[in-house]
């Protein structure tokens, strides 16, 4: 992309470039304020030095290939170039700390002593965290994890890029970055097509009741003639895991609620049997579950997959619903029959609000098992209630592969999963909070 | 508003009894402590009463009906317990209201009685905060609150005050006496702190080991104990317990010291004693008062100053310490002999082998 031969992808010349960019522009800032300017300026500066260290890493890249070709090992020139250059944006920073001028507006240091910092400190810290020097490494360890978070989220970014692709950008080598987005490859995957010969073309052009997805496919030599499955495979997904977590949510809670406050005759037993069903691998009993649900008509319903999912996820939920609920006192709901409630009233009312954290967890877990399962939604379903994991990989078919149209998938097919993890993060991670019961 | 009876009420948790046959008696407005170390049955005995522990034998009667096998619900009984037990999900508000709603009140008298209880107990600043971000005595007043807005027929408190530091202590155990006398509600108290129990009950019941030990007024269980645990657990410091030998109205102690009985006693102690025997001499330390001739030498062991009187302690040889309380502007310096004497009418004797006070034949 930049016209320069080198043996990484573009992708990674962006990568490091935003990564030294950020680097620069988190840590440079920490000093300039210390020093009494604008933290403004720092990023400035600091985007600066960062971008020059980008432009570093990609010459050195450049200027080491003959290396690279000598020694026969590509991998030796691209950690040559990183070192050096993050030797360079060190050098550069450290730079920067020692030369820019303290400036002489900002008024007396609120701390007189060297070193000290420029407002007082009106938040609990210890001394050596306010030190200048140590937030600046603090803001380069934070751009490093940013950056390697980042990292991971790659193949999802890619996804997500490929799903807006055109086919030859799609099928692109060396793989774009940069691209004109469509969504050809989204109508694709919602819609079946024919392929249209030049008259047909030139017919439908000429026609006015085209919408926008007709258009787009018209680009391509493709007529729209009907809705694809996936949408129907998505629907699917949606309702049997949706249906089975609420199931195995529920059932869940009301079975680890009797385990934990009652005595229940054989109790250690019992959980332990239910444990018992996830101690070998589901996929064992594929086959006997096929002829089972073969012979009880549940092959290709709805409720079968339900009904196994459910299953599956009951002896998970149970386990870990019982920790949260053990956890809340017997006092709480004791309180609340003394006060004349029945124990059906305190449970909704005192034991399930303060389970929410558990119950939230639970219902992540579950969902997240029933959405991407992927083995028996292949052998236990073939239209009716397919599933759109084993529809997705189906979609590469034969023929042309429609990249974008399979990333267009997965990509949705992410999406309901992120809405409920990001619905539930306010109970996931507000921690298992006591009230007021007493330390002791 | 209610009275309260056990008859012959036990819980055992499988072999082990918490709480023994026990007989209680709580009048109409009453306010009763039990009063006993940790572990002896005292929140057992509560939970009983309220329902939330079903009885192993006997019967429990409100207001003179049984309600032995009846729901906690259906008995009109509030509970404040040991660890509050507020909702953590609900504001203070929120809390108190909770029990009004089991009702099915209207919502503005929920409203009007929230705010009522919240003024009463000077919290209506706190209201719409969680029990999480509250301080000790907040919650405090929330669970009170909790209790108060319903007006039941009696109140159940485990310990309400087990958790705050001893000055606020004092601020709300006169907030709750106050309450009480306001009140007039049946209520039964719990706690481990014999000071605690003296100042607010009407009536307390000493238990150890899963028994009752006495039931009696505070001055009651102070001046006359029923047995050695009860002289030893009433009062900071306890009673003072001088063993010796009674022979025909005088008492030999350690080290060829005597006491002689005051005139009163010794027909009781003969009696006892059948003429010759061991007792244990029992004596507060406000009793003892040291003077140049009196009777009982001892040496000086230690004296600390507690503001507005000073505490001896004097040993009385075989490593029997007393304690004797003299004025604030008394001086001692250690190892000095002294001698005291006892006011006759603060003396008491027990058995050695049975642990029981002697009861006098003529109080003196
Ligand atoms: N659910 C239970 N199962 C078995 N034993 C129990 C149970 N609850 C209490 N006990 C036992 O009964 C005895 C009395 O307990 P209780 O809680 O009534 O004591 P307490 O007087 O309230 O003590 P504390 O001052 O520490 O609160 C204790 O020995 C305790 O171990
Ligand atoms: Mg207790």
């Amino acid at each position: 992309m930049f016209g320069i031969d080198i043996p990484l992808p573009d992708f990674w010349v962006v990568y490091f470039f935003i990564f030294w960019v950020l680097v620069g522009s988190t840590a440079a800032p920490v000093v300039f304020r210390h020093k009494g300017h604008h933290p403004l300026i720092g990023i400035v500066v600091g985007a600066a030095v960062g971008a020059l260290s980008g432009i570093a890493f990609t010459l050195l890249l450049a200027a080491l290939q003959p290396l690279a070709d000598l020694l026969d090992d590509p991998l030796a020139s691209i950690l040559v170039s990183i070192v050096v250059s993050a030797a360079i944006i060190l050098a550069l920073l450290a730079f920067v700390r020692r030369f820019v001028p303290e400036s002489g507006g900002a008024g007396p240091r609120a701390v007189e002593a060297a070193g000290g910092p420029r407002a007082p400190v009106t938040y609990s810290a210890r001394v050596d965290k306010v030190d200048p020097g140590w937030q600046s490494v603090q803001a380069l360890r934070a751009s490093v994890v940013i950056m390697l978070a980042g990292l991971t989220l790659i193949p999802v970014i890619w996804m997500a890029m490929t799903a807006f692709k055109s086919y030859p950008d799609a099928v692109a080598s060396p793989p774009k970055v940069v691209f004109d987005p469509t969504l050809e490859g989204i109508v694709t995957l919602m819609t079946k097509r024919r392929n249209l010969d030049s008259a047909q073309i030139a017919e439908y052009e000429a026609r006015d009741d085209l919408n926008w997805a007709d258009r787009i496919m018209l680009k391509s030599g493709k007529a729209i003639i009907g809705q694809s499955d996936y949408v129907k495979r998505l629907r699917n997904s949606l309702i049997i895991a949706g249906t089975s977590t609420v199931l195995s949510v529920s059932m869940g809670l009301l079975a680890a609620y009797a385990f934990s406050r009652f005595r229940v005759p054989g109790e250690g037993d019992l959980l332990f049997f239910i444990l018992s069903t996830r101690m070998l691998p589901p996929v064992v009993v594929t086959i006997p579950i096929f002829l089972m649900y073969r012979e009880l008509g549940l092959y290709d319903t709805h409720l079968g997959l339900i009904a196994l999912y459910t299953a599956f996820n009951l002896s998970f939920s149970v386990w870990l619903l019982k920790g949260f609920i053990d956890e809340i006192p017997k006092e709480y709901e004791e309180a609340a029959l003394v006060d004349g409630y029945t124990r059906l009233q305190a449970f909704r009312r005192i034991v399930m609000p303060e389970a929410v954290t558990g119950i939230a967890a639970t219902t992540v877990f579950c969902f997240i098992f029933a959405w991407n399962e992927y083995a028996f939604a292949l052998m236990l379903t073939t239209d009716k209630a397919r599933t759109a994991p084993p529809h997705i990989p189906s979609m590469i078919g034969s023929g042309v592969v429609e990249w974008a149209a399979i990333a267009a998938g997965s990509l949705f097919f992410l999406i309901p999963v992120v809405i409920v993890t990001f619905a539930l993060r306010k109970y996931l991670l507000r921690g298992v909070t006591f009230g007021a019961i007493r330390q002791g | 508003m209610a009275t309260i009876e056990l008859i012959n009420v036990e819980k055992k948790f499988g072999d082990v009894h918490a709480v023994k046959p026990m007989n209680l008696t709580v009048r109409d407005g009453e306010f009763v402590v039990l009063l006993g170390p940790s572990g002896c049955g005292k929140t057992t005995t509560l939970r009983m009463i309220s329902g939330l522990e079903a009885v192993t034998g006997g019967q429990i009667l409100l207001n003179g009906r049984d309600v032995t096998w009846e729901r906690p619900s259906d008995r009109d009984i509030a509970f404040v317990f040991q660890f509050f037990a507020l909702y953590s999900h609900m504001t203070a508000r929120e809390n108190i209201a909770f029990p009004l709603q089991a009702q099915g009140e209207r919502r503005e008298v929920v409203r009007q009685r929230v705010e009522d209880v919240s003024r009463l107990l000077r919290m209506e600043h706190v209201l719409d905060v969680r029990p999480g971000a509250l301080s000790g005595g907040d919650q405090q007043r929330v669970a009170l609150a909790r209790a108060l807005v319903r007006h039941p027929a009696a109140f159940l408190m485990d310990e309400p005050l087990g958790a705050l530091d001893a000055d606020f202590r004092e601020t709300m155990r006169a907030e709750i006496k106050r309450l009480h006398i306001d009140q007039h509600a049946t209520t039964v108290y719990v706690t481990h702190d014999q000071i605690e129990a003296m100042a607010m009950g009407d009536r307390i019941v000493v238990m150890s080991d899963a028994d009752v030990q006495q039931v009696g007024t505070p001055a009651e269980v102070y001046h006359d104990p029923a047995n050695l645990f009860v002289a030893r657990f009433i009062g900071s410091p306890g009673m003072n317990l001088v063993p010796g030998r009674y022979v025909r109205g005088v008492l030999h102690l350690a080290e060829g010291a005597t006491y002689k009985v005051p005139d009163a006693w010794a027909p009781s102690l003969d009696a006892a004693t059948r003429g010759d025997g061991d007792l244990i001499l029992g004596f507060r330390p406000e009793a003892a008062t040291v003077g140049v001739d009196s009777a009982i030498p001892a040496t000086v062991y230690a004296t600390d100053l507690h503001g507005g009187y000073t505490m001896l302690h004097l040993e009385l040889g075989n490593n029997t310490i007393i304690h004797a309380r003299t004025t604030r502007e008394a001086k001692y310096a250690i190892n000095t002999p002294v001698r005291f004497d006892l006011d006759p009418a603060m003396v008491r004797f027990f058995d050695p082998a049975t642990e029981a006070a002697i009861i006098p034949e003529v109080r003196a």
